[in-house]
């Protein structure tokens, strides 16, 4: 199940919102919610809520075991490691290393064909992340499992994010209050992430598709502008998301940490990256790149420690060449951001360091975008053809494309973060409340209007 | 500092009030009573699924209820209608400013919406594209294997040449989908419904209607009678009558592009006495008359085509108590609905068939061999487009 269908909007939210503030006490509560969550999941993935279950009840053994029998928790650790790995392993990298093999040894191994479960990278780091810090001591072993497994399966974050690290929610679990304004808040952050996705994401994805998936290659002008458009899609797909998340988890209670903040100003790609994708970057600087030892150890060592972070971060987002590419490249810039510019990137105008990091991040998401190293090279030669005539022929035969152009100039508005200026320039204004919430429904009601339109809905943070 | 606390939590409970009431709007439908059919699509509407182990666990229960939600949510008609409507009035603005910029750019087909175009630029109608329907041998040698195991009985088929099968930019390679069809069939006789270009296609079809206009479907009559009784004088060619009423047909309305200025025409004919029954029930067929004494719904949507000459029915069976003259078994999708009574004049008895809709009035699958000998047919025809052949190929909410 998708935030962005109707079974959802209509059925789902609405039944588990009334159980919710229906049955009194936490233990109820988290017991709506984990059996709410669990009903979400089986939704799409009937069988794979079995694993999930085993996943929960491996994880809260293992977590009690640790702290009952501290002198064995190393092995305990690597238990829940290779069933934790091993799963993420098995059915979102098992296909790809097979076809690797086969093509570059030439050999005929067998391709498996293995359904992804949805949000299997994102429920195994929310669990390493607790496994990891209840043997590092950081966090208590969690002794309830209705709780763990609340944490484990929560709906808003289970599919696609933000990684909620079980110490933001720890105290959640056990006592949380949801005031009138929290649940205000969070129901219009609901709302306008609803919209970013259905308003916004969707149609740019039109577009985008349009141009990467044409049977002949588009000119050079659409290339520009399907990748600008996949921009915007992947940030409204992805950011609208992580609203939705927030704002739910504040419906029910949680304070989940942001994700995004406005990625597209960074002024570096190290900017970039403390801006997208937050809490993915936060778990690989905590689990990944400190343990390797971080930036306090030689250059040769540091360089080292960032390719392994940036290959896992690009192994992560899926198993394909390009995603590993597309991690490498980022490693590399960002290599080079810390041991080569220095401090020159501090001396270049503002303005335009943002504008290259945008144009490094186009890049970034044309490698992402791509099917097969084979069609990187065939967009990338088109692209830098600049032979831009026909493209205003390309638009008219693809009215996919041309309509949701419309909405390219709303979409870069919002990349910037002029609501946060309003707000810091009229402090606590009434008026602008009002306008917030007014703007919030009247998404809502243009999003449903949109979704009723529409059949394209499709969430590219599922692939994960 | 109180009032202003007041004012927000007044704000939030109205923002909250108003979110529960749209929160709740499916959950209306049970009380109020799901709905079957919508007009403005021209479509059956997905009803409510039952639950059970093994349509959650395949995954259909899901999915229906999407389609269910989608369908029976209060006010989701106007709403879808609404939305394609604006989608394309934005498209057709930002053609125009292309155009604007490169008036070359009229050229050739220009996409309206997924599937449909305007060519050459003329705003008031709208086309399909030639697919690629080759892909389908082994539907069409399905359909065709039964109708070639018939032995007995002279075997004819008339194929409409519409725009799904004519790519206008080669009118000469016009008649390769006919020809691929036709090499299916064994045939006592066969014809095809040519058009010669685009202005030539634009005489004998509705500007946004998939069917044939009057002038097109009097000449299909000619041809046909042509084809099975060449000796034969057709009847007519009638009376023509120019309504009032504006004709927004099939692409209109799936489209939601409501440019047509094409206003809707009949043609009626003197015909012998003759009885009809419609899925085994006497009856009238169409509301001709209706129309021709200036009788017809005024809504932008209707399908004045259904309605003035008649809809589809699994089995119309026309009995002109004659004797013979023969029996005629005419295979058909909607084309042939005007022109069911021409035909039929010239036989004793015809039966029409739809095959789309065959099956849920006789609740069984339509068995052409024991059908053909149940009421000692002599002659079959098969009339259609490409649909009529390749069914599958049928987009959602399109009409064949």
């Amino acid at each position: 199940m998708v935030f962005s269908s109707l079974t959802f909007l209509f059925i789902f939210l609405p039944l588990v919102l009334l159980f919710y503030f229906l049955l009194p006490g936490i233990r109820a509560k988290n017991a709506v919610l984990c059996l709410f969550s669990l009903v979400f999941y089986a939704w799409g993935e009937p069988v794979y809520v079995l694993l999930m279950i085993a996943s929960i009840l491996l994880n809260y053994l293992v977590g009690l075991g640790m702290a009952r029998f501290p002198v064995r928790k190393k092995g305990l650790l690597v238990l829940a490691l290779i069933f934790n790995l091993g799963a993420i392993g098995y059915f979102k990298y098992a296909g790809f290393f097979l076809s690797s093999l086969n093509s570059l040894f030439s050999l005929h191994l067998p391709a498996l064909q293995i359904a992804l479960p949805i949000g299997i990278s994102f429920y195994t780091f929310q669990i390493l992340s607790y496994v990891i810090d209840v043997y590092h001591g950081r966090t208590a072993a969690q002794k309830n499992l209705l709780s763990l497994a609340t944490y484990i399966t929560m709906f808003p974050q289970l599919v696609a994010g933000p990684i909620v690290r079980y110490e933001t929610v720890r105290e959640e679990l056990s006592a949380r209050h949801v005031s009138l304004n929290d649940f205000t808040e969070g129901l219009s952050r609901f709302f306008f992430g609803l919209g970013k996705k259905v308003l916004i994401a969707n149609q740019m994805a039109l577009v985008a598709d349009a141009v990467f998936d044409a049977a002949a290659l588009p000119p050079a002008g659409a290339l520009w502008i399907g990748a600008l458009c996949y921009a915007m899609q992947i940030y409204y797909d992805f950011s609208g998301y992580s609203d939705m998340a927030i704002g739910m988890g504040r419906m029910f209670g949680f304070h989940f940490t942001e994700n995004f903040n406005y990625p597209y100003i960074a002024d570096s790609v190290t900017d970039f990256w403390r801006r997208w994708h937050i809490s993915l970057s936060a778990w690989f600087r905590e689990y990944v790149y400190i343990p390797l030892g971080g930036n306090r150890c030689g250059t040769a060592r540091h360089i080292f420690n960032m390719l392994v972070v940036w290959l896992l971060t690009g192994l992560w987002h899926g198993a394909a060449w390009t995603f590993v590419l597309w991690g490498l490249y980022y490693g590399l810039l960002l290599i080079l951001e810390k041991h080569v510019l220095g401090n020159v990137l501090s001396r270049i105008p503002k303005a335009v360091r943002q504008i290259v990091t945008f144009l490094l991040a186009l890049f970034g998401w044309i490698i992402f975008r791509s099917e097969s190293l084979a069609a990187l090279g065939r967009f990338l030669s088109g692209a830098f053809s600049f032979g831009f005539s026909g493209t205003g022929a390309f638009l008219m035969s693809n009215s996919n494309a041309l309509s949701p152009l419309v909405l390219l100039p709303a979409a870069i508005l919002g990349c910037l973060p002029w609501t946060r200026w309003l707000e810091k320039r009229f402090p606590g204004s009434r008026a602008l409340a009002a306008l917030r919430l007014a703007c919030a429904f009247l998404i809502w009601l243009a999003s449903i209007a949109m979704l009723l339109g529409e059949s394209y809905n499709p969430f590219i943070y599922f692939r994960f | 500092m109180g009032s202003m606390k007041k004012q927000k939590k007044a704000l939030q409970i109205c923002f909250l009030i108003l979110s529960a009431a749209s929160l709740l709007l499916f959950w209306l439908v049970p009380f109020l009573g799901q709905k079957d059919v919508s007009e403005t699509e021209n479509r059956t509407l997905a009803r409510l699924p039952a639950l059970s182990a093994g349509s959650f666990l395949s995954g259909s229960f899901q999915d229906d209820l999407e389609k269910a939600a989608g369908d029976q949510l209060l006010f989701s008609e106007e709403v879808r209608s609404f939305v394609k409507g604006a989608q394309a009035s934005v498209l057709t603005g930002g053609q125009n400013l292309l155009c604007r910029f490169n008036p070359s750019l009229r050229s050739g087909y220009t996409q309206i919406t997924e599937g449909y175009f305007a060519y050459q630029g003329d705003e008031h109608r709208i086309v399909e594209k030639l697919q690629d329907y080759e892909a389908g041998a082994s539907e069409a040698a399905a359909f065709a294997a039964s109708f070639n195991s018939l032995e007995g009985v002279k075997r004819y088929l008339y194929f409409i040449n519409n725009s799904r099968v004519t790519d206008f930019d080669r009118p000469e390679d016009s008649n390769r989908i006919y020809d691929w069809i036709r090499s299916f069939f064994s045939l006592d006789g066969a014809a095809c419904f040519a058009s010669d270009g685009y202005e030539d296609y634009c005489r004998w079809f509705y500007q946004t209607d998939h069917h044939w206009n009057d002038q097109g479907f009097y000449r299909g009559y000619t041809e046909i009678l042509n084809l099975l009784k060449p000796d034969e004088t057709p009847v007519g060619p009638g009376d023509r009558l120019e309504t009032d009423a504006v004709f927004n047909g099939s692409y209109a309305r799936i489209t939601k592009s409501l440019r047509a200025d094409e206003h809707f025409v009949v043609r009626s004919f003197d015909l012998p006495k003759y009885t009809v029954t419609l899925n085994g029930k006497r009856g009238t067929y169409g509301k001709l008359k209706a129309y021709l004494s200036g009788r017809f719904p005024s809504e932008p949507l209707t399908n004045h085509y259904a309605n003035c000459y008649g809809g589809d029915y699994g089995e119309i069976v026309y009995d002109f108590g004659t004797e013979g003259r023969g029996r005629l078994l005419l295979i058909a999708s909607s084309y042939s609905n005007p022109i069911n009574a021409l035909i039929a004049s010239h036989f004793d008895e015809t039966r029409v068939i739809d095959l789309r809709y065959y099956e849920s009035y006789a609740g069984q699958a339509f068995d052409l061999s024991a059908y053909v000998k149940a009421h000692d047919i002599d002659t079959v025809l098969l009339l259609g487009d490409i649909r009529l052949f390749l069914p599958g190929g049928d987009a959602e909410g399109g009409e064949a």
